[in-house]
């Protein structure tokens, strides 16, 4: 940025407005805007400095570099690398987790996290405050992924949604669900805002997973994968949105907010923004004990549950018990290693339902689907046969783990009831692969 | 409202929101404009004149010339229809499964390229050609460039617009937060340096700043200069090269959904409510068509 040669002198009567940079007071952001009433030619007295002529320009502004922010907040970028130490030896195997994710941060790691979870609140207020468009997916930082309950919709597309229910005499229904679209953002935001210990966790813990994933390894979409962890927790209803994969099967997500509800039953939920409906939920048995699944809308009597326990999921309600039996064995789970099925999340996501998460991790051919195409098939998820790793254990305590983000604690396990060697696992830096715990870890040992 | 003796609006304009419009190739004779009307229009520009209009079934989303008298056009009714214009007839070229966001012309490779909602594997918001890339942006801020390069988005919304340099060298990303982004497409560390964001389109008002989706850009094919466009109603002209605003418009009746520069003199700004806030009253759709001068356009050189 340009340095103001005013503020130098001691007489720049734009102050904080000023778009060059007033060394030593607080920068100047990004070009302002200011209400003109021509567009051409304003030759402003004195703007003449060494290096730049800005005659004939209306509004001097000057754009800051670098940082994919626009930087015009004081933060300094920060360096999320570091939290990468560490983890490259286990690259291999893909899966990164045998070192306890868990293990406390160094300060420096500590004081980006903090920074990073400030600068969302402050995105959250301005978002709130400035009349944004809300139907936008929110990423605090490139390369981590994508913050869950939010979902993109486009004025378009809402506007073809508008037509429709108009068309269809439904008005209500449209309002009804955009009003509802709106109360989960609204939700969302505040969780956010206040990021109480929960959400807290919750970002920290999908952080750290998502760089033990690491994008080098699966592709930028794991970090997908990584919603989905999350929200299986974190109770709201959108486990759907970041995910576009699992597109080519019919079973396709529509993003939460719309389940595709092919019972026109109840409420407003018919909102829906695509067409095509085969859900695989269909096969997935009982969905109605998890917030996330209505999304999918297999059942009426799910969506019902959308519009009741949006935010709860995870939060001290009675299903969540089931959630602990996120048994990753469980017999159920077969539905869905059949090699169809492509696209990972289509499995998670009802997966969240049955815990057919493993074998989704086991099965190899259908983990091409995740991560990019073709060529990291061979994740460590898909070890087909090895009993001890890859199967149940790794993908448990991974989903144990981020099953802690509910601060219920149905989902931690009491430290008494841990077996000595569990304990001792999660004391370790690193899990001992074969003995990793299955059961979640105790509240105590987070280091948050 | 007033316009300059530089600008006018074009009579006739579609009944219903305007959701694009393109001059044709190398000339800016003619306009092409896109509605939720379901019309497609053909304007004569220095005329003034509407010269022909076809019709869809649903809301046309965008539309392209395939060359000066060839139109295609996409919408909500999952239809590529191309029209020739200079018949007035009208051949349906294929069907979508989905509603077609964007349609553009490739003209390297001689194709048309459209981009619809089918979620394979994402929603296209977006698309800009440029030589015989495609810059696509899709819904979740992933940006991608024909499979060459999967980029995530480094702005932290969903993304309102892409535009590619016409020198090819880089792209421009714009989001709905008010914010755009200048990006290379050379993947090199060291270029990838070079890349910067601003902010931009909002107004404050008492303290609390208004943010508005970006929702057009626009490049001077000669200058390398580009236009943004947004919900305020304002449009701005940008320098990427020494990072300036070069001018700014005054403000529209309403959101301005769509830009076009034509061969260099004119730029067609289509001020068009775009519901973004419910259906409420507001001003009439309309497309002013103004002249641009160098003065608006050219990087300033920095030696001066």
């Amino acid at each position: 940025m340009a340095i103001c040669q005013f503020f130098l002198q001691g007489r720049c009567r734009f102050g904080d407005r000023c778009w060059n940079e007033h060394p030593g007071a607080r920068g100047a952001g990004g070009g302002r805007q200011q209400p003109q009433q021509q567009s051409s030619g304003n030759n402003r007295r004195g703007w003449n400095t060494t290096s730049q002529r800005y005659s004939s320009v209306i509004q001097p502004s000057s754009f800051s570099k670098s940082t994919p922010w626009g930087g015009s907040r004081d933060q300094e970028k920060p360096s999320f690398g570091s939290f990468d130490s560490g983890a490259s030896t286990n690259r291999k195997e893909g899966f990164g987790l045998s070192e306890n994710p868990f293990a406390s941060l160094s300060p420096d790691e500590q004081k980006d996290e903090k920074k990073l979870l400030e600068g969302i609140v402050k995105d959250m207020e301005v978002w709130e405050s400035s009349g944004q468009w809300m139907f936008s997916v929110y990423s605090p930082v490139k390369k981590k992924p994508n913050i869950s309950g939010f979902t993109d919709i486009s004025p378009e597309e809402l506007r073809l949604e508008y037509h429709n229910f108009l068309t269809s005499n439904n008005l209500q229904s449209y309002l009804n669900s955009v009003q509802h679209l709106i109360n989960q953002w609204r939700n969302r935001v505040n969780e956010l805002k206040s990021l109480n210990i929960s959400t807290k966790v919750a970002l920290k813990c999908l952080w750290k997973i998502y760089t033990h994933l690491s994008p080098k390894i699966y592709g930028p979409d794991c970090s997908k994968f990584i919603i989905l962890l999350s929200d299986v927790k974190d109770g709201v209803n959108q486990a759907a949105p970041a995910f576009g994969f699992g597109s080519s099967q019919a079973a396709t997500f529509v993003s939460p907010g719309f389940p595709v509800n092919n019972s026109s039953s109840d409420n407003a939920q018919n909102f829906s923004f695509k067409t095509n409906s085969g859900f695989a939920t269909a096969s997935s048995g009982s969905p109605a004990g998890f917030g996330s699944s209505p999304a999918f809308g297999a059942a009426a009597s799910t969506s019902s549950a959308v519009s009741t326990s949006a935010p709860a999921f995870g939060f001290g309600k009675p299903e969540v018990t089931s959630a602990a039996s996120f048994s990753f064995k469980s017999p159920a789970a077969s539905s869905f290693g059949s090699p169809g099925f492509s696209g990972l999340p289509t499995s998670l996501a009802t997966g969240s339902i049955r815990a057919p998460v493993t074998p989704a991790f086991g099965s190899g051919s259908s983990v091409a689907g995740f991560g990019s195409p073709g060529s990291h098939s061979h994740t460590a998820f898909s070890k087909p046969s090895s009993d001890t790793f890859g199967n149940s254990s790794i993908s448990t305590s991974l989903l144990a783990s981020s099953s802690i983000f509910a601060t219920d604690n149905v989902l931690f396990t009491p430290r008494d009831k841990l077996t000595v060697e569990e304990l001792e696992q999660f004391q370790s830096k690193k899990f001992t692969l074969g003995k990793i715990p299955l059961k979640p870890p105790p509240l105590e040992l987070l280091n948050i | 409202m007033t316009t300059g003796s530089n600008e006018f609006k074009l009579n006739q304009p579609p009944e219903d929101g305007i959701s694009s419009v393109k001059f044709s190739p190398n000339t800016s004779q003619f306009l092409l404009a896109s509605s939720w009307d379901t019309s497609v229009r053909l304007y004569g520009v220095p005329t003034n004149s509407m010269r022909l209009k076809y019709q869809h079934t649903c809301a046309v989303l965008d539309c392209a010339f395939y060359h000066p008298m060839h139109a295609w056009s996409g919408g909500l009714d999952h239809q590529l229809k191309m029209h020739d214009l200079n018949i007035d007839q009208e051949n349906l070229v294929g069907t979508h499964d989905a509603p077609i966001r964007c349609v553009e012309y490739c003209p390297e490779v001689n194709v048309m390229v459209t981009g619809n909602w089918d979620q394979t594997p994402e929603k296209v918001y977006t698309l800009s050609v440029s030589g015989d890339r495609l810059i696509v942006g899709t819904a979740d801020l992933q940006n991608m460039g024909y499979m060459q390069q999967c980029r995530e988005s480094s702005l932290k919304y969903q993304t309102g617009c892409i535009g590619v340099f016409p020198n090819k060298q880089a792209y421009v990303l714009s989001s709905v937060a008010g914010r755009v982004a200048v990006e290379y497409l050379d993947p090199s560390p060291e270029v990838q340096k070079k890349k910067y964001a601003f902010k931009c389109h909002r107004l404050k008002e008492n303290t609390i700043e208004q943010i508005y989706p970006v929702n057009a850009i626009s490049f001077h094919n000669i200058h390398n200069t580009f236009a943004t466009s947004s919900s305020d109603g304002f449009g701005s002209i940008w320098d990427p090269f020494n990072k300036k605003r070069l001018c700014q418009f005054h403000r529209y009746p309403t959101s301005i959904a769509s830009l076009a520069f034509s061969d260099g003199t004119m730029l067609a700004i289509t001020s068009s409510y775009m519901y973004e806030m419910d259906d409420t009253e507001h001003p009439e759709d309309g497309i002013f068509i103004r002249q641009v001068t160098d003065e608006e356009t050219k990087p300033k050189s920095p030696s001066t």
